[in-house]
Formats: C-alpha cells, sequence, structure tokens
C-alpha cells in the first residue's frame, strides 16, 4: 500500500558438475557452472488502491551459446531441468511471451522458464491497472517484450512481443469474474528451426483469451 | 569472512531489536499528554486525556483497533477554543479490558456515564469509524445529553446482508488479531490511509510494541467484540431518528469504508446514503483522503468542526 514499490532478486549460480565414472574411486570434473538470474520489479501506485498502479517488471538472466560441448555453462539451471516446475516467472502481468498464472498453457509461454532453454533472456512487462470502481472493478493494460541473450542458429535475438488486457468484477468476498486477452508478436527468435518447432517459416502469431471464475473458499 | 559475518549479523541484530520497542502494558503507552482515570459501570478503569476549555465540550471516541492519541492532530488545535476530552474505550488503550457485554449499547452507557460524572454541558460526541457508530448510539439513546454529533468516516451507514455479517465474524477472531504479522499490520494501518503520513509510524511501533504486553490477549478479544457489536446492531435504519445537528466528514479515497472484500465502490455513495436519512446532517468529503480522515488531513477537518460549532 506504499506510493512506490520496489522488489526483486538476485540468482547466481556459481561450482561445477563433477562425474564419477563406473570402476573409478575418484570424480572427474566435467563443466564449471557460472550463471546469473536477475529481476526487477518497480512500481508506482497512483491512486486510492493497489489496482491503481503502474508497474514494470524486468528479468535478466544469462545464456550459453553452446550447451556444456565447452566444459562451461553460462546459463541459468532451473529445476525444470529435471521435469519438475521451477524457476517459472509469474505475477508479471504477460500472458504469452511470460507464462501466466491463469492460462492453461502456462507452461508453454515463449519463455517457459527463466532459462529459457539455456538462451537466456533480457526482458519485461509494463502493466498500468486501474480501478474502474475502486475495490470492484478492475482493468489492466499491459505489454512484454523480450531478447533472447543468445541468438539460436538460423534466428536473431528479438523473441517478440506482447499486448494483453484484463477486466475483472468482484462479486463477493474473494469472488472474482475476470475476462482476459492477449496477443503476441513473434520476433525473429522464431526464424530458427531450433526454436519454432522445424519448420521453414516463422509460425504465426498467437493469441489468446479467456474468462475465469476465481473463488477463494475458506 | 566469518568475522565479517558475525559483525553484519550483530548489526542487523542490534537494528532489529532497536526497532521494535515493548511494553509490558498498554497502560504503559505513552500519550504525550497527561491520562486521567475515572470509574464507569462500577469497576471500570476509563482512560481519558482533558484538555483545553470552552462553552462547549468534544469527547473523541476512537474507532476498531485504535486509542486516544489518533486524535492529538485534532485536540491540539481545538483545545485553543473548546475542552476536548479524549477517551480510550473499555477494551482499548489504558482502559481496562475485562469480560464485559460488549456491545455498541455498552459502549455509549460508558461514553454517557463518564459526561454525568464530569458534569458535561454542551456535549458534543465526534466519534471515528466505530466510535462513529457508538456517537450515533449514544446520541439515540440520550438525546439531552448529547447535543451535537461530529461523525468521521462513521461505521453504521454501509450496510451488510446476514451472510455478510457472518463473514466478518467468523474472519475476525482474537487468534487472528493476535497472531498479525508485523509486516500485515503495516499493511494494515496503510490501508487506512490514501497517502500514510510519516507522522502516523508512531501508531504501527504502539501496535508492534503492545505485543509483548500483558493485557494484549484481552485487546484481542475487545477487537473481535467490537467487530460483533457493530455488525449485531446495525444502525443504518435508525438514522433518521437522529435529531441532533451532525457534521459527517468521510475522505473519499476510504479504503475501509466500504468493506473492500465485501462490497467495494465509492466511498461518496455510501456517505450520502447515511448522511440523506438524517434530518440535520451536512456531508462534508476530504479528496485524496482515506478512513484515517482526521490524522491524514486535520487542517481541513479541524476547520470543518471549528465551522460547524460556530454556527457557519
Amino acid at each position: 500500500m506504499d506510493r512506490f514499490i520496489l522488489s526483486g532478486f538476485l540468482n547466481y549460480n556459481l561450482g561445477s558438475i563433477r562425474q564419477k565414472p563406473a570402476g573409478s574411486e575418484s570424480f572427474n570434473k566435467k563443466t564449471t557452472i557460472s550463471g546469473l538470474a536477475a529481476n526487477l520489479r518497480a512500481g508506482y501506485r497512483y491512486g486510492q488502491t493497489p489496482g491503481d498502479a503502474i508497474i514494470a517488471d524486468m528479468l535478466f538472466t544469462s545464456g550459453d551459446n553452446n550447451g556444456v560441448s565447452d566444459s562451461k555453462y553460462t546459463g541459468v539451471i532451473t529445476s525444470n531441468t529435471w521435469g519438475s516446475p521451477g524457476g517459472i516467472f509469474i505475477g508479471h502481468g504477460g500472458y504469452l511471451l511470460f507464462p501466466h498464472g491463469n492460462v492453461v498453457n502456462r507452461f508453454l509461454a515463449a519463455v517457459t522458464d527463466i532459462s529459457n532453454i539455456g538462451y537466456g533472456i533480457a526482458g519485461g512487462t509494463l502493466n498500468f491497472s486501474k480501478d474502474l470502481i475502486p475495490n470492484k472493478l478492475h482493468s489492466k493494460i499491459g505489454g512484454a517484450g523480450g531478447f533472447s541473450v543468445i541468438a539460436p542458429n538460423g534466428g536473431g535475438n528479438f523473441m517478440g512481443w506482447e499486448a494483453n488486457a484484463k477486466l475483472g468484477y468482484d462479486f463477493g468476498a474473494y469472488l472474482t469474474v475476470e475476462a482476459h486477452g492477449a496477443y503476441m508478436g513473434l520476433g525473429d527468435f522464431y526464424d530458427s528451426r531450433l526454436t519454432n518447432g522445424g519448420v521453414d517459416t516463422r509460425p504465426v502469431n498467437p493469441w489468446v483469451g479467456f474468462v475465469c471464475l476465481k473463488w477463494l473458499m475458506f | 569472512m566469518k568475522t565479517i559475518l558475525s559483525i553484519a549479523f550483530t548489526i542487523l541484530l542490534a537494528f532489529s531489536a532497536g526497532s521494535q520497542n515493548k511494553v509490558n502494558s498498554m497502560k504503559d503507552l505513552d500519550y504525550g499528554v497527561e491520562v486521567k482515570t475515572l470509574k464507569v459501570k462500577g469497576d471500570i478503569s476509563l482512560a481519558y486525556t482533558d484538555e483545553g476549555a470552552g462553552d462547549e465540550t468534544i469527547v473523541f471516541i476512537h474507532g476498531l483497533a485504535s486509542y486516544i492519541p489518533a486524535w492529538k492532530k485534532n485536540t491540539a488545535v481545538l483545545k485553543n477554543n473548546f475542552r476536548c476530552i479524549a477517551i480510550d474505550l473499555p477494551g482499548y488503550g489504558q482502559s481496562d479490558k475485562g469480560n464485559y457485554e460488549v456491545s455498541m449499547e455498552f459502549y455509549a452507557d460508558v461514553v454517557v456515564e463518564l459526561c454525568t460524572q464530569l458534569k458535561l454541558k454542551n456535549v458534543v460526541l465526534a466519534g471515528h469509524s466505530m466510535g462513529g457508530q457508538v456517537a450515533i448510539t449514544a446520541a439515540l439513546k440520550y438525546p439531552t445529553i448529547v447535543h451535537k454529533l461530529i461523525l468521521i468516516a462513521p461505521a453504521g451507514f454501509e450496510t451488510f446482508n446476514k451472510g455478510q455479517r457472518q463473514w466478518f465474524r467468523d474472519v475476525m477472531t482474537a487468534d487472528g488479531v493476535r497472531l498479525t504479522t508485523a509486516e500485515q499490520i503495516r499493511i494494515n494501518y496503510a490501508y487506512n490511509f490514501y497517502n500514510m503520513p510519516d507522522d502516523a509510524e508512531f501508531m504501527i511501533d504502539d501496535r508492534l510494541a503492545i505485543r509483548s504486553a500483558s493485557d494484549f490477549g484481552d485487546y484481542c478479544y475487545h477487537i473481535t467484540q467490537g467487530v460483533n457489536a457493530m455488525v449485531n446492531t446495525p444502525i443504518y435504519d435508525f438514522l433518521p431518528q437522529v435529531q441532533q445537528a451532525t457534521l459527517c466528514i468521510y475522505g473519499a479515497n476510504d479504503n475501509l469504508i466500504p468493506n473492500r472484500y465485501l462490497n467495494g465502490g465509492k466511498t461518496e455513495k455510501y456517505a450520502k446514503a447515511g448522511a440523506s436519512r438524517m434530518p440535520n446532517c451536512k456531508l462534508e468529503m476530504i479528496q485524496d483522503c482515506g478512513h484515517f480522515v482526521m490524522f491524514e488531513k486535520p487542517d481541513e477537518v479541524n476547520a470543518f468542526i471549528a465551522n460547524f460549532l460556530a454556527g457557519m
């Protein structure tokens, strides 16, 4: 409820991967690890409620252009590497470029987790929200954009842009109906067969629209 | 490296300890003015401050979970022209905290008993939030004693259905109040303001300090009882019966009225609905102002009160 909002995180992976070959008594150093993830969220509440705010969310993760082939990995390791959800960046107001908590395809956003499949990401979101009726009718328009730190073979760094909007109405205590919509313009990052599903042309721009009922029951 | 870490930890600990004062009893809270007591309802010690002099006496009644210092920006000015008495309701601040049968009528009886014991004439009741509903109740029950009303963001103008009233009772528990985290306490206070003034920080400090007080548990109990008292005896239908001249002041950006979980919406709608039901009520809306009107916009509130009591 302060006027100014500032938060973020900084994670740095530093270490090495060691393997113990079969029949050997000692570990061999295989790959050194050095990955950085940083986030900064800054905002300003210009009106009465927390829904009257403008908030920017920025994310940077380092990438690696050749995996572990050179025995060095400079991307971010998330637990998604082993199949469990972790390092998922939600709560930023985006839908398609970054995953959203209420989208059924949340794990199929352009940036599925902050490692960006090892390429790294520099991007963010900007959201302007307003309570059209205080604590009752909520609205939001937002945008997002992102650049891959490492360009995939055959593609560029620009991942794309997104425009989105939301309208929500509170019917009662913790009972809200929301309508969401978002459109994403894919960048040249998806010209690469490594990132576009192995096709020769850039895929069509994705969009999403949905209505949801949120009810937090005690 | 270990030395650096231990020094950093010690400094952090020192700052943490220094920033959180503790009191052994809520009677140890420092109000910055002389606090007097008198006995009401037989053996309940009621704390009050008494400043200034004038033809009219304003008795200030705080809101839920609040206390006498909530009025300090008003009494400091209004005491130049009026006698200003601010009270801690039973269960709050430096007043006793027993297992009373709390109701709006109970609080109203206490307030009027104070007026009677102090032989006050031309009594003006000024109530904030829950204190506003107490003041209205007292005005209805004791019309010959209560001369005028000043209602600041009063409870009672917003109505709740049966289910919503039960929601209040279910949500507000003594344990819930007792275990409120320091962070949530700060958020709760911030919700009382449109722009929380820096000099309101003492309220948060006091609220954090009383967590160690021996009577803190009783205080938490009384907060739940205060909520129950408000929802158990809605006042809205009785507003047309209030005959006293009334000044009602709301902040236009009140995040507590209407209740943001149950009703939401613009404060002005509820303010106008309630004020229009009172035959002698003048409504003032203050822009860019939240629920704690008299602390956030004291100059405007003090001017409205002075003009109202001057008959302007």
